[in-house]
């Protein structure tokens, strides 16, 4: 069987409101990870790939089985949305195993991946709590487990480590590392860290476009040599931010560091080493996107 | 395995044990639980019988006649058109044809009628050789005139012929009771009309409505849709959860109400499978229309609705039972009504008279109930797709998109 996704030419439609514009992707096994600002269509991108939004045109097959298979294309995918619970007086287990059950996986597979998928998640010992009961990261790892139950080729993971604090953050990508091993696993966040750890392919989105698909190291390339630092007194920055695209500052006394991206080397700067924020960015940037610092997700210090 | 969960998961709400404790609450208001009080017994000679109603056009036409002359001389009529009473004051014109037909029916002058109505002179007499099918016809045209759902009306003219029964007729009726009904079958329809029409037509679609929203409530839509389980399965499954946790406590109440007779009905033959008859036949499907009606609109409209819209059935079906309370067995009806206990030996002539009736009515309600099960597959599916409801969340999430 193929083991790729394959999207041609996908066009997604609200009402009128166009929300994917001829999007082409082509994702193999490994971490893809789609980066994007909130409301880009990262979201829209994977409940279409989920079945659970019908797109206007296009093709998307999955592992060789086009889209509007629904039934068969369930079979093979495991989804984590970005907003989701379980009956909150089930336990772990219960909420495990009535899933289970609508994956149709009989009693000795049930009990037989449930106890390996909570292993894997680490949370073999609060089987017996409460969902209700369970921490946001907790959710999360028992949200993942359920989504590999039917060992799923394809595993369509939206904004996962959002509102998780850091250590649950590192612990979620580094599982989501080891399940890439041998799957497709799609990660969509608009938290560039998540993608620097542990993508090697990804597609940036913008406004329903892909404006970048390629691997991470070829993202970096491309902004070797427009990302720069500079330090000015802070009574130039309102001037330097109306002028330059700043990707983070750190103040320091009077003093104020910048880290900008541009085109040409300006009097007083000094290239630096971009980051894959840097790269990001530029890439927005590219796309008509000025003021980004005022997103909060995308201010970093240094 | 997954019809397991799904009772559990109704079994083990609150919503489920208040429905419980309002169906036990409702029959003992009704007594269902005291049947050993209200024995079947043999007529004696010399006693009262009750009465029956029974077209006798000597009867029914001076009674009607006098009826109709009282409201016309008040010129306010008492119908129930829709079930609920409603009081009908007539034009000059429409007076003045019903003003034309009393002057048929007694002979008089219709100036005469117009002119005396106002003093509210004693009642009119039939005139000689007035035929009673003429009669009939003359008194659905005032019928019409009211709008439909008065005491004229063809059906409910035999209303005004109540005569005393015999005891032969008693004596009949009993052995009726014990020979077709086996005495247990008339508690258990009697249970079945007031568990019916008080509880099973109304209360199984807030299980429904209720147990339909959990997924969304419990943000847990999208991981069911993108599960492997097929739309048909899924709901299939849940319906018959819901019937079969509605009908659990209704098995037990029925054989406990019906349990009370069995210990002092000595002698007799009783039809120990008798409530299991009556649950399966006469209350499975109004469990099924209130479930499926519940399921369906919620599925629709993502909203409680269901629940405003059985209710308003339930409500017209109730009122409507105003005028066939003793009993009622039409098309339509979503709780047939046939209220006679042991005091009226089951009325069971009646009961075998319109069986047919309701054996239409009942099949037709869990017909349809089957054909909205079959729909809530088609929209579940459709949401889970995105191609229909879902997008309605969507549109509003987008901006997360």
């Amino acid at each position: 069987m193929n083991h790729s996704i394959e999207i041609k030419n996908l066009n997604k439609f609200y009402g009128k409101k166009q929300a994917l514009y001829d999007v082409n992707l082509s994702i193999h096994p490994g971490m893809f990870g789609l980066l994007g600002r909130n409301g880009a269509g990262k979201t829209t991108l994977m409940k279409t790939l989920a079945t659970l939004l019908q797109k206007r045109d296009g093709e998307i097959m999955v592992c060789g089985v086009p889209i509007e298979n629904a039934r068969d294309i369930r079979k093979i995918i495991g989804y984590l949305p970005q907003e989701f619970s379980m009956y909150p007086t089930m336990n772990v287990g219960e909420a495990m195993d009535y899933l289970a059950i609508l994956s149709g996986l009989s009693k000795t597979e049930r009990k037989e991946r449930i106890d390996v998928l909570l292993k894997k998640v680490n949370l073999t010992e609060h089987r017996k709590k409460k969902v209700k009961a369970l921490s946001g990261g907790m959710k999360r790892r028992l949200g993942i487990a359920q989504a590999l139950l039917n060992d799923p080729k394809v595993l369509i993971v939206d904004e996962p480590t959002a509102g998780l604090d850091p250590e649950e953050r590192v612990r979620f990508r580094n599982l989501l590392s080891e399940l890439a091993e041998d799957k497709i696993v799609i990660l969509s966040t608009h938290i560039v860290g998540d993608i620097e750890a542990v993508c090697e392919d990804i597609a940036i989105i913008n406004e329903g476009r892909v404006i970048y698909n390629g691997t991470v190291d070829a993202l970096l390339q491309a902004a070797e040599g427009r990302v720069f630092t500079m330090t000015a007194v802070r009574e130039e920055l309102p001037r330097l931010k109306g002028q330059l695209s700043i990707t983070s500052m750190h103040t320091q006394g009077n003093l104020v560091h910048i880290r900008f991206i541009a085109d040409d080397l300006l009097s007083g700067a000094e290239v630096c080493e971009p980051n894959i924020e840097d790269a990001y960015m530029l890439y927005l940037h590219s796309s008509g996107l000025r003021d980004i610092l005022t997103e909060d997700e995308m201010g970093g210090v240094w | 395995m997954l019809f397991l969960r799904e009772i559990k998961k109704i079994v083990k709400s609150i919503p489920y044990w208040i429905f419980v404790a309002a169906i036990v609450t409702a029959l003992f208001s009704q007594g269902v639980f005291r049947f050993h009080e209200d024995l079947l017994q043999e007529p004696q000679p010399g006693g009262s019988y009750g009465f029956k109603q029974e077209e006798i056009p000597e009867m029914i036409m001076p009674a009607a006649l006098s009826g109709l002359w009282m409201e016309f001389c008040e010129n306010n009529y008492t119908t129930y058109p829709i079930g609920f009473v409603k009081h009908v004051k007539l034009s000059e014109d429409d007076r003045g044809k019903v003003a034309e037909i009393l002057s048929e029916i007694t002979g008089e002058q219709k100036d005469t009628i117009l002119g005396e109505s106002g003093s509210e002179k004693s009642n009119p007499a039939v005139r000689d050789g007035m035929d009673y099918s003429r009669f009939k016809e003359r008194m659905a045209l005032v019928d019409d005139l009211l709008g439909g759902g008065s005491s004229y009306a063809p059906d409910s003219l035999a209303g005004y012929g109540t005569v005393p029964l015999t005891y032969e007729e008693a004596k009949e009726r009993y052995e009726l009771a014990v020979s077709s009904d086996r005495v247990t079958g008339g508690y258990a329809r009697l249970f079945s009309d007031y568990a019916g029409v008080m509880v099973l037509s109304i209360l199984p679609v807030f299980l429904a409505v209720i147990l339909c929203m959990k997924d969304r409530r419990a943000k847990m839509e999208a991981l069911i849709y993108t599960k492997k389980i097929s739309a048909a399965r899924m709901i299939l499954i849940r319906f018959l959860a819901l019937v079969v946790a509605v009908m659990i406590p209704v098995f037990i109440l029925s054989y406990v109400s019906n349990m009370m007779v069995w210990g002092v009905s000595k002698g007799m033959q009783l039809d120990y499978l008798a409530p299991l008859k009556y649950d399966l036949g006469w209350l499975l499907p109004s469990v099924m229309i209130s479930t499926a009606v519940g399921m369906f609109l919620t599925e629709l409209t993502g909203s409680p609705a269901a629940a405003a819209v059985q209710g308003l059935w339930w409500m017209f079906d109730v009122n409507l039972g105003i005028k066939t309370v003793s009993s009622g067995y039409s098309l339509f009806r979503l709780s047939p009504r046939h209220n006679a206990g042991a005091d009226s030996w089951f009325r069971t002539e009646d009961y075998l008279d319109h069986f047919q009736d309701l054996l239409q009515n009942r099949l037709l309600i869990a017909g349809i109930s089957l054909v909205l099960v079959l729909l809530t597959i088609l929209i579940y599916e459709a949401k889970r797709r995105g191609k229909f409801g879902g997008n309605i969340r969507n549109r509003k999430n987008k901006s997360q998109a």
